[in-house]
Formats: structure tokens, sequence, C-alpha cells
């Protein structure tokens, strides 16, 4: 873990004063200098590597020189990596698509000093979950709701999709649900039926390893739709995912997708999320200096508060409050068939019965956005196809995916 | 002559019997000999996962451990150590562990739970249950090793004279750190991933 030992300059003294750091483990006889912190300016040094095994204990102490004068050592309280760290909330960044609005969430890292450490961090601490909440500002109303089932388990990454859907009509005006819990395997099966009593999305292990995107639209006499999708997970560790029951009262509904991502493209953020710093050093006895002034300064070191540290306790809190909402399209025809769309990443090849009956005149109009869409790779459905035919190269060109690609937002068209 | 012969024929044809399952005895995921002793057998010596869950009790361990080791300048000796594990083998280490309970209750906490320390009593009660749960935690085979260490640490708490007993509750967030490496359910069955760990 990042454990680096932060102290205050004596007041009055903070040019010219050198501080020199020695560090030891809890249980050892002796301390050792910290070499790269020998006689230094700045105050702070990098202990990590020496505080690698986070299950030890560990002192470090640090002393002040100034004018060929020195105080004692100022030590600190011992310090154990795995209660003492202290852990960040995750990073969010969101992304709104044309129906959709995905949502990254770069949790803590573990600080690795070789790459042949493969703990991660949900390794050492198995009991943090972030909980999640999502609150649409211009209805003041929560889309997700804070509860014990919003709760998942802090991936190095995980990116969340919300899909708008647009209903009409009553059905809508009822309280929906949706489930969502991704438990631990690689390959998920994920589906959305909204009904008129409720809309539940389940996210279940599969066992086959069918590894294709499929869309299904029936007809019924209410409106109903199924969505189906596959999607590959590359967990590191089983992990479990837990998503909200959404629901609201507008006549818009989203679909939830929350998957984790490769750990490797986050590595270079995640470094700064994890800070851990030596506990604050009480009551130390410092230095004989015949220097008066210097002897000052340095009870201020003394007194001073070291560090910003806090245990690890509970579950960090997530609030995102920027939720933008994609207005139901009101008006809009909705054209119905039954068609069921079957695409295999692995052979590449799309089948799509009828696909001219989806080429409403309003859906070619939307053909701009939606490719825009693509291009900031920002829908759901370009995610799905980076994530299973990540191996081929994006300029990897296929008719028949380009043509689904068009056509991706089929799903939001509903019967009334 | 004939009798000779069949018994010739019966030997060749065990020879090839023997030839040929011997790669399958030798490769059978059933164990020969039968180890009792796996860490999945010695089933009173585990710890539920609600100890181990329990946020509350959790912080209250670490904060009255924080609020002990600030006052103990001590900083070379240590109780519970690696020293304390050499030569016990992981499915030995639960019964040492609570050997260290017993120990640490029996002799520290059960006394000084009148003490000036906040939640102590707490604490205190929370490790019973502990206790009480490895009541019929037994060794399997290291019982001179097993002791052999554990009186080593009693012997330091003897040279170390009455500042053993805050030092012993300057470690209850190792001593609960151990329990649950070394008697909790889940950490059983899954042993700790290489490269965790760099003891110098």
């Amino acid at each position: 873990m990042k454990n680096v030992l932060h102290w205050q300059p004596p007041e009055g003294l903070e040019d010219d004063v050198l501080y020199r750091v020695k560090y030891k483990t809890y249980g050892t006889k002796d301390y050792h200098y910290k070499l790269e912190c020998k006689d230094i300016s700045k105050t702070w040094c990098d202990l990590s590597n020496e505080t690698y095994d986070y299950e030890d204990q560990y002192y470090a102490k640090v002393r002040a020189t100034w004018n060929y004068t020195c105080s004692t050592w100022a030590e600190t309280d011992r310090f154990f990596p795995k209660i003492d760290t202290k852990i960040d909330p995750p990073v969010v960044n969101m992304y709104s698509g044309e129906r959709s609005i995905t949502i990254n969430l770069s949790g803590p890292v573990k600080w690795k000093a070789n790459p042949m450490d493969t703990v991660s961090f949900h390794d050492i601490y198995s009991l943090v979950q972030y909980k999640l909440a999502m609150l649409n500002n211009k209805t003041q109303q929560k889309v997700l709701h804070f509860s014990d089932e919003t709760v998942f388990i802090p991936q190095e990454q995980v990116v969340i999709n919300f899909i708008s859907i647009s209903v009409k009509d009553n059905a809508l005006s009822m309280q929906k649900n949706m489930n969502c819990n991704l438990q631990d395997g690689t390959m998920q099966n994920i589906g959305i039926s909204p009904t008129e009593s409720s809309l539940q999305k389940r996210v279940q292990e599969e066992a086959s390893d069918v590894n294709h995107l499929g869309y299904t639209s029936q007809a019924q006499q209410e409106p109903t739709f199924k969505m189906q999708q596959d999607v590959e997970l590359p967990l590191q560790t089983p992990q479990g995912l837990h998503c909200a029951p959404v629901s609201n009262n507008e006549s818009i509904q989203y679909g939830l997708i929350m998957k984790a991502e490769d750990f490797s493209s986050v590595q270079e953020q995640t470094e700064q999320y994890l800070k851990e710093m030596m506990p604050a050093a009480k009551n130390l006895v410092l230095y004989d200096s015949p220097n008066v002034l210097l002897n000052t300064s340095i009870a201020e070191l003394e007194q001073a508060q070291w560090l910003h540290l806090q245990a690890v306790d509970g579950s960090p809190c997530l609030d995102l409050n920027n939720i933008q909402q994609e207005d139901s399209e009101e008006g809009e025809e909705e054209e119905y068939s039954t068609v069921v769309v079957d695409w295999d990443p692995q052979t590449k090849r799309l089948n799509i019965p009828n696909l001219s009956h989806f080429v409403s005149d309003r859906e070619e109009e939307e053909e701009a956005c939606t490719q825009r869409d693509f291009n900031e790779e920002e829908g759901l459905l370009s995610k799905l196809y980076k994530r299973q035919i990540s191996e081929e190269s994006p300029e990897d060109s296929d008719v028949y995916l380009t043509q689904f690609k068009d056509q991706w937002d089929l799903h939001v068209q509903m019967e009334e | 002559m004939g009798v000779l012969q069949q018994w010739m024929n019966c030997s060749v044809l065990s020879w090839v019997l023997v030839f040929y399952c011997l790669p399958f005895l030798l490769i059978s995921p059933v164990p020969l000999k039968k180890d009792g002793a796996t860490v999945g057998c010695n089933s009173s010596c585990i710890l539920r996962k609600g100890y181990f869950d329990n946020h509350y009790m959790r912080k209250c361990i670490n904060d009255l451990a924080k609020q002990a080791s600030s006052s103990d300048k001590d900083t070379v000796n240590r109780l519970i150590s690696s020293q304390l594990f050499l030569r016990v083998k992981a499915k030995d280490q639960c019964y040492l562990m609570k050997k260290v309970l017993n120990f640490t209750l029996e002799e520290v906490l059960l006394p000084e739970s009148e003490s000036q320390y906040h939640h102590i009593q707490d604490v205190t009660n929370f490790l019973i249950k502990m206790q009480n749960e490895l009541k019929a935690c037994k060794h399997t085979e290291q019982k001179p090793q097993i002791e052999n260490n554990f009186e080593k640490l009693k012997n330091k708490t003897r040279e170390l004279g009455e500042s053993w007993r805050n030092k012993a509750i300057g470690e209850l967030d190792l001593l609960f750190q151990h329990l649950e490496s070394s008697c909790s359910q889940e950490r059983l069955l899954q042993a700790k991933p290489a490269g965790s760990t760099r003891k110098e």
C-alpha cells in the first residue's frame, strides 16, 4: 500500500531545515535509515516499499537539523497498514449517450511494489462495499435508491450503463422496480423485461459458454419487451455486484448494466486514490539543542498535527447527483414488430430477419446521433462490442456488425 | 505342468494389471493415506464468519489496541510475531491462537476489565464468545512444537514484567487478525495469495 510519512516543518524555520527519516518494523531491534529521505528539505517521505507487508506493524521517526544543530527524533505511533489505511471514495465519471448514461467508477487499487504482486484491493479488504444512489436533478427524485441492496464490491473499475427506455401509457405510471444481481463468474446473462406490474432486471450466472448478443422484441397486449445480452465480464476475483431497484414515477425507465473493466486501463489513475499515512505523533520527546530558536521551532514540530489518517471503517458512500435523464419521446409513433436479432462476435455473424422492418423514417433521422454515440464510444452497444471482440482491431470493419450498430437502439421501440 | 502354466498365466495377467493400474493409483484424487488433519477436517477449529463481519466489534478492538499501543514505548518486543508460528503448520495455527486467546483473556482482559480503557468490557465479552466456540478445537500432531512456541511467549511476558499486559492489549488487533487468518472458515478454504507479503 502507499504509505507516506508527512510532518510539519518547525515554525519560523521553514528554510534551510533538513530532515532525516528512519523506520522499523514492530518487534525488531533497529531502526533503518531511509536513504532517499536523508537530509531532505521536503516534509514527506514515501515509505511504501519499506512498509510493504500490510499485516506487519511499523514505526517511523524524523529528525530536523538546522545549522549543524539537530533535534531528537520525533516518533510516530505504531502504524498498521491493514487497519490504518484511508480508503478514498471511487472516482466517478459519467458520459451520456443518446439513450444511455455510462458511469465509470474507478475504485481504489492496491499499491504494488512489483508486477509479481497479484494481491488485489478486494483480497485485503473483502468487507469494503460501496453503496450507490442516483438523483435525477430535474425531478429531484432518486432514480436509484440508497439502500442495502444498492451495494457493490469495489472493483478496480466498474462501468454502469443506464439505458433510458421510452415507454408510454398507464403501464409506466406505476411504480417499477429493477433488480440486478451480478454474481461471480465470467459469463453473465442480463435480461430486462418490464411488465405492467414490475420492471425487473436480473443478471444471472450462466453456465453455458454461449457468447453472443441477442435482442428480442415481442408483441403482446401489455407493453412488454425483453432484452437479453450476454456480457463477458473479465472479473479478476469472484465478486458480487448488486444493483438497485430503480423506480420512477415518470414515464422513464432505466435499464442498468454494471460490469467490471480491465484493471490495467485504470492502473495509472487509481494509484492516487489509495493513500495511507503515518498516524499523528503525540507526546513526542524531542531535542536538547542549545539553540533556543531551534528548540522553540522544533517544539512546534513536536506538537504538530502530523497527518491526516483515517481508519478503514464501513463503506464509503457514493452519491451521484449529476445523472442526466433522457426525456421520453412523446408523440413518437411506435412501430411494432417481432424480431430477433442474434449477433455472435465470434463468427461476427449478424442474423436480423427482415431488417428493413426496423428502419422507420424516424430511425433514419436518428442515425446521425446514434453514429455519433458510437464514435464517442459512449453507447452501450459499443461497450459490449469492444469487450467481446477486444482482441481485434476496431478498424476491422464488418458489414453485418456495422449494420447492427447503426440499428442498435431498436430496443426502445415499444408498442403502445 | 498345467498348473504351473496356469499360475504363470495368472502371474503375467496380474503384472499386466498392476502395470496398467499403477499410474491411476498414483494420480488418483482419493488420498491413499487418510489425512484426517487437513484444514477442512478440523471442523472444531473454525470460527463463524459473523465474528469477522462485525464492524462494530472490529472497530472496538482496533481502537482499544491503538489506545494501549500508543503508551507502549517498547518497540522491540512483540508478543504475537512470526516466532510464535515457527514450524507450526497451518492446520494447527488455529489451535495455537486459541491458546493465545485463552491466555490473553485469563491473564489480561478479565483482570483488567475495570480498567480505564474504552470498550474493554465489550471486547472481553466478544472474545469470550469466540473462546467458547473454539472450546473443542484440538491440535493435530504437532503438540510439542506448539507448546514450545507458546511457552516462549509466556517466558517473554515474564521477562517484560507488568508492562506485558498493556502490550497484550496493544496487540489485540494482531490477535484478532491472526484469529481471522487462522480460524475463519473463509480463510481456511483459500490460501493466502502468493506475493502478498514480504517478510524481512
